[in-house]
């Protein structure tokens, strides 16, 4: 679960976006955030994804103040948490493949458990045919599926999904969906922020806005 | 799919082959120089620096000369003498000829004395023997070209330790520019900062097992063959404790700036 106390977030150049906000996001639902082009969407994915700090107020998330977290307590935290970025954020010396699968090289994963997690995601996503291409000849739409990819293939509790659907067609938005309801029912948090809420192919629990600096619920 | 590589080796190959190559060869230069000056030292460990003057006389000066060469071999410390060439001696003199043009026959003969430094030497009773068969003769320690020696080996030593450490501070800081992304998006995805750390620091300690693996065989070659020298008994281990400091003073670094590297990248 995810909690908002009194919490609030600024711009990198010191303006207040989001003010004593209070909000409590329970395990296993999908929320949708809204707000107008430089909002804060992308800030409030940020602090959520513990990149940036709040500038004030307490973010607790799967029960733990992050505030008082050390380094490593964070890390074991980030571990609970997938994000895809608004920008596709990729490392261009490696291949589609490597950029999915490299935490959990690094944090020591089974070799059978990673190509057996790649086998039964990329057929979702289609991208089996580009996995071994290298990130800088995907489409913009290729990126965004591996970005996903890349944020799930770990089983997060918390799933945060930064102007996500704005590249992605209906056809794989609807299997998008289909794998958002399978993290749901293993209790993933999916919170997604964007522009509209006219999207109807994604079935959210809750939509709010940011409005007034506040986060309102729609 | 290569875990290994990806694991401990993600950036391109450009940057671990410069890191070795300019390592391999400010190892064997500081192997050069470390090796040059424990022969030095060995040396006059081993032997002192006499000297022994014996002005050129007209009258018997081969026969009186062979006298003092007979009293100095009844010298047990004495292991052996060796005469300077002329040059040499004017070479020595420069700072007080100058530009003087000086005839060979007023410069007196002037003999390297190699001596057993576990015996010294009493140079007042073998002075007063050998002036009274040469007057004007003399054997006596010269200090001077020991110490200018161990300035050179030191001041080398110093410039080339400095040279190899900011060599390899700016190759770490550049390395760790180019894989941001990759420490970022570990970091981003609940990979420890102490596993990063770690596998950094087993790539660069391979890299530096693999550098001085081909640095032994390189130097070996260039000594024998090149500069027929001979290396030191002790070399080996002279060698090991050279690739232990190395090792540590290079993680070092790397594990310091990646840490606060780390700790820059972002506020959480």
């Amino acid at each position: 679960m995810i909690r908002l106390e009194n919490f609030s977030i600024k711009s990198n150049t010191g303006k207040n976006l989001v003010k004593d906000v209070n909000l409590f996001i329970p395990s296993g639902s999908t929320v949708l955030i809204i707000g107008k082009h430089s909002i804060g969407k992308t800030m409030l994915a940020r602090v959520i994804g513990l990149l940036d700090k709040p500038a004030g107020g307490n973010l607790y998330l799967l029960g733990k103040n992050i505030s008082r977290l050390s380094r490593s307590e964070l890390s074991s935290v980030h571990n609970e948490i997938g994000i895809v970025f608004q920008e596709n954020y990729f490392i261009n010396e490696f291949d589609l493949e490597t950029n999915i699968i490299f935490p959990l090289i690094l944090k020591n994963e089974k070799k059978n458990d990673i190509a057996q997690a790649l086998r039964e995601l990329l057929p979702w996503l289609s991208l089996e045919k580009v996995i071994k291409e290298k990130v800088c000849k995907l489409s913009i739409a290729e990126l965004k599926l591996a970005q996903f990819a890349r944020a799930i293939i770990g089983r997060p509790r918390i799933l945060l999904l930064d102007s996500f659907f704005k590249d992605v067609d209906n056809t794989i938005k609807k299997k998008i969906n289909y794998l958002i309801l399978a993290l749901k029912k293993i209790g993933t948090t999916v919170i997604v922020f964007g522009e509209s809420s006219d999207d109807s192919s994604i079935n959210f629990n809750k939509r709010y806005e940011i409005y007034n600096k506040n986060l309102e619920e729609r | 799919m290569n875990f290994l590589k990806i694991k401990f080796f993600p950036n391109k190959i450009e940057s671990y082959l410069y890191f070795c190559i300019s390592n391999i060869i400010f190892i064997i230069i500081l192997l050069g120089i470390i090796e040059q000056g424990l022969e030095e030292k060995n040396k006059n460990e081993n032997t002192s620096e006499v000297m022994l003057f014996i002005p050129k006389i007209y009258n018997d000066f081969e026969e009186k000369r062979d006298l003092i060469f007979n009293q100095l071999s009844a010298n047990s410390s004495i292991i052996s003498v060796n005469k300077l060439e002329n040059k040499e001696v004017k070479k020595l003199l420069f700072d007080i000829l100058k530009n003087i043009n000086v005839s060979d026959d007023i410069i007196p003969e002037v003999y390297d004395v190699k001596v057993e430094h576990s015996k010294p030497l009493n140079f007042n009773i073998i002075n007063e023997k050998i002036t009274k068969i040469i007057d004007g003769a003399l054997i006596d320690k010269i200090s001077n070209k020991k110490s200018k020696n161990f300035i050179s080996f030191i001041s080398s030593f110093v410039i080339l330790i400095i040279i190899i450490l900011l060599n390899n501070f700016f190759l770490l800081k550049n390395y760790l520019v180019k894989i941001k992304h990759y420490i970022n998006l570990s970091r981003y995805f609940g990979v420890n900062d102490f596993i990063i750390l770690r596998n950094l620091n087993i790539s660069f300690f391979i890299l530096l097992f693999l550098v001085f693996s081909i640095c032994y065989p390189i130097f070996i070659t260039l000594t024998d063959y090149y500069f027929n020298y001979v290396l030191l008994n002790d070399f080996i281990t002279i060698y090991l404790l050279i690739y232990f400091f190395y090792n540590c003073i290079i993680l070092m670094i790397l594990s310091i700036q990646c840490k606060i590297y780390m700790k820059n990248l972002n506020v959480l």
